[in-house]
């Protein structure tokens, strides 16, 4: 062999240690499970961290390691709907393959996501008005199918180094638990700034109902039991539909996707909606109120909730 | 095929191997079957497009170099010209004159119905289309004699490297290096390593993540006003440069690992300190190329001055049509010929007044000339990205709008959150940007990887290692996007 191609190959070979050497660092610690091989970090650490820094991807890759047929789509307002109650209740094992601030386009690409890796029986979509706007739109999802396709995009990746940092230490140094500093201050700043960003721009989402409604008809045919819920909002945040002259597309809203599947409402003026200790912030309830919640959706006398 | 897939990553190594393991008569084969593999890999039929160029031209050229009479030669230029520029048209701009058209005769009622012709656009036809037709001129004016071998001439037309997004290079360049044998030599395949290293930097790294915010914005104008739409717009000035130089940078580069020496194309062009300065330093295989087949066959600068506008706006309306067949190229270019000619109508007053205010040549005012190129270039990027000149008027007038929005930080957070960016990532962005200026102004005293070969071994490789794992980790990999110049 030519010398001095000799010399490029040594050095060359040389310089991609450090990559491989990260590469197996990957396929150890491994906070997603992407590849299933290695249980050297304990799986509270890894969910934790992994959880934290892209809720997304670990629920995505989690429910390809364990898909179940009944799931629970939606944003950090889904979250806590127990399954365990809804087993009770069913006799089903639910997955909460919830995205934080995921969007409708979002939840309907993880419908189908799901749809990929299971035989689908139940269905449960959380959907509010806030996500019901042409202008809430975000494209994470397919992010997330590239990474499940490609394992090249998994090792190499700044969200899986910073997950991979924040699993070894939580394993080594303990999890650290986050407390919301001034939950009054948050509060406000969700009735007041988030509210704002929600609805100060309005536009109709067509496409998005069009796809949602390709959701239902699927559902339909394939004997799929779809329920949409619509979580509650304490009153101060539902209120600010008012300052923004949105009432009558909240109406339009409910009417539009009461024609897609099953629609339990606990968004509207009701024991909830008024009592502030039943949230965490004005639009994450408490566990005891998500437990309501899941026993109104498989009960023929609703406690809260209404049928659209 | 990408420069920017794994598909690259495997088939230029392969070449590579094979390339320097074959005698050099045979080499023109193997860059050959290549080229039109590496150009068949995206769509097979297209090929045929450059065989046809390629056959045309070869046959001119060797026809126009038998003749003497400037006449007769002409007759065979007219073939070349219509040939190439017949295909160039037929693909990139019928459909545009068409509806136009459409739009002028419905405007009063006249019954028009040409059917468009449904087909994609070759990718790369403006730059090889151009690269033959400098051939067939230079041929037709003496400057350079006609290709014999038909292979090695259809390697200079289709040779990989350049084939989709230049630089367009110049047969007197280009060609004789191909009956070069080049011996592989490891500080040369370092260097073009190196350069296809910091190319890869720029596209995947800065240009594909700036992408992303500038895509957001530009393809949902309506949700926009105020900081995004500056935010966007500044970004694709910067998304744009490291799209077509990291390009270009792998293109020179992967052509030196095999020994070719290709063009340079940009010479640090935000740095320019005025309009005219910018045209040396941007796309520099392009404006050289109008410059020498359409400004100065025009008559240059040697005319009167109201022919020399026209000259100067004539040059920069084609190359603002060359881009694409849209109005907005169109604008774009018409902008930067306006700029230019009121460069020199304002030049007089200008010496004046910088003499009155003695001020010529100081620190201030090289950093004022430097800034207003550049904000002039930004606006005319505005025409260049948007989708229509709607948008685009959209854009300037909405460019201030809102503004108070984000003088709150929790508000902009929640804003950038629906672009599907976080702060971190706009932070990220912008010192992606102040890292590759910084590389350019170091490179302004010499090439960085020449200065860089006489430093201690640590710091070269730490070098490297920023930039290989700037690659592997900063680049969002599940939104690669195709090059921009690849639609030209």
């Amino acid at each position: 062999m030519n010398t001095e191609l000799k010399i490029l190959l040594q050095k060359g070979s040389i310089f991609m240690l450090p990559i491989i050497a990260w590469a197996c660092i990957v396929i150890i610690v491994d906070p997603f499970n992407y590849f299933n091989l290695s249980n050297t970090i304990s799986k509270h650490s890894k969910e934790n961290s992994a959880q934290k820094l892209n809720s997304l991807l670990y629920n995505s890759i989690n429910f390809k390691n364990h898909p179940t047929n009944s799931v629970i789509i939606g944003d950090s307002r889904i979250r806590r709907l127990p399954t365990q109650q809804l087993k009770k209740l069913t006799g089903d094992d639910y997955y909460t393959l919830h995205s934080n601030a995921a969007k409708l386009n979002e939840i309907i690409d993880l419908f189908w996501l799901t749809n990929q890796y299971s035989e689908l029986k139940n269905v449960i979509i959380g959907i509010n008005f806030n996500l019901y706007n042409e202008y809430a739109y975000a494209n994470r999802v397919t992010d997330v199918q590239e990474v499940l396709r490609n394992p090249f995009i998994y090792i190499f990746n700044w969200n899986i180094a910073e997950t991979i940092y924040l699993s070894l230490k939580n394993e080594f140094f303990g999890i650290q638990k986050n407390t919301r500093k001034n939950q009054e201050k948050f509060w406000k700043h969700t009735i007041n700034t988030v509210a704002a960003n929600h609805y100060s721009k309005y536009k109709h989402p067509k496409t998005t109902l069009n796809r949602l409604e390709e959701v239902g008809v699927y559902c339909l045919e394939n004997n799929i039991n779809l329920n949409l819920i619509i979580v509650p909002h304490h009153k101060e945040f539902h209120d600010r539909l008012v300052d923004f002259n949105l009432e009558e597309e909240e109406i339009q809203f409910k009417k539009e996707i009461s024609t897609i599947g099953k629609v339990l409402d606990f968004d509207f003026p009701n024991a909830i909606t008024n009592c502030k200790p039943c949230f965490t912030d004005p639009i994450h309830a408490t566990d005891s109120i998500n437990t309501i919640m899941a026993n109104d959706l498989f009960s023929d006398s609703l406690l809260v909730g209404r049928l659209l | 095929m990408l420069f920017n897939s794994l598909q690259f990553l495997i088939f230029f190594p392969i070449v590579v191997t094979i390339f320097f393991l074959l005698p050099q008569k045979r080499r023109w084969i193997l860059l050959l079957i290549a080229s039109y593999y590496f150009y068949m890999c995206w769509k097979v039929e297209y090929i045929v497009l450059i065989i046809i160029s390629t056959l045309i031209d070869y046959y001119v050229a060797k026809q126009m170099d038998s003749l003497k009479e400037k006449a007769k030669k002409k007759k065979w230029l007219y073939l070349s010209l219509m040939s190439n520029l017949g295909i160039l048209f037929g693909f990139k701009y019928f459909n545009f004159i068409n509806e136009n058209i459409q739009s002028f005769f419905d405007h009063f009622n006249v019954f028009y119905n040409v059917p468009a012709f449904e087909v994609l656009l070759p990718v790369g036809i403006s730059f090889y289309t151009f690269q033959t037709l400098s051939y067939t001129i230079d041929v037709y004016n003496g400057k350079t004699k006609a290709q014999k071998h038909l292979g090695v001439f259809a390697v200079f037309v289709s040779f990989f490297p350049q084939l989709v997004a230049g630089p367009i290079e110049r047969s007197n360049r280009l060609l004789p290096q191909f009956f070069i044998k080049h011996n592989f030599s490891y500080e040369r395949a370092r260097y073009g390593l190196q350069q296809m290293m910091w190319g890869f930097f720029k596209k995947v790294v800065i240009a594909d993540r700036l992408a992303i915010i500038v895509d957001g914005v530009y393809n949902n104008l309506d949700s926009y006003s105020g900081f995004p739409l500056i935010i966007a717009t500044i970004f694709f000035t910067f998304q744009i440069y490291c799209d077509f130089s990291g390009y270009s940078d792998i293109a020179i580069g992967s052509a030196r690992v095999m020994g070719f020496e290709l063009m340079e194309n940009f010479k640090r062009p935000y740095f320019s300190k005025s309009i005219s300065e910018f045209w040396k330093r941007w796309h520099i295989s392009l404006s050289s190329w109008f410059r020498d087949y359409l400004y100065i066959p025009l008559g240059g600068n040697k005319v009167v001055k109201w022919k020399w506008y026209y000259n100067l706006f004539i040059t920069f309306l084609v190359s603002g049509f060359w881009h694409g067949a849209n109005w907005t190229f169109i604008i774009w270019g018409a902008l930067h010929g306006t700029y230019l000619m009121s460069a020199i109508i304002l030049a007089k007053p200008k010496e004046i007044i910088l003499s009155f205010l003695k001020l010529k040549n100081t620190t201030i005012h090289k950093l004022y000339q430097v800034s207003i190129t550049f904000l002039l270039a930004v606006f005319a990027w505005i025409f260049f990205r948007a989708n229509n000149i709607t948008d685009a008027i959209y854009v300037i007038t909405h460019l201030f709008t809102d503004i108070e929005d984000y003088t709150n930080f929790a508000v902009m957070k929640l804003k950038l959150r629906g672009l599907g960016v976080g702060m971190n990532d706009l932070l990220i962005s912008f010192g992606l940007i102040i890292f590759m200026e910084l590389f350019n102004l170091y490179e302004r005293g010499g090439d960085v990887w020449l200065k860089l070969k006489s430093k201690p071994k640590w710091l070269r490789w730490s070098v490297y290692y920023i930039i290989m794992f700037g690659i592997l980790f900063l680049a969002p990999y599940s939104k690669v996007s195709n090059f921009i110049y690849f639609q030209f």
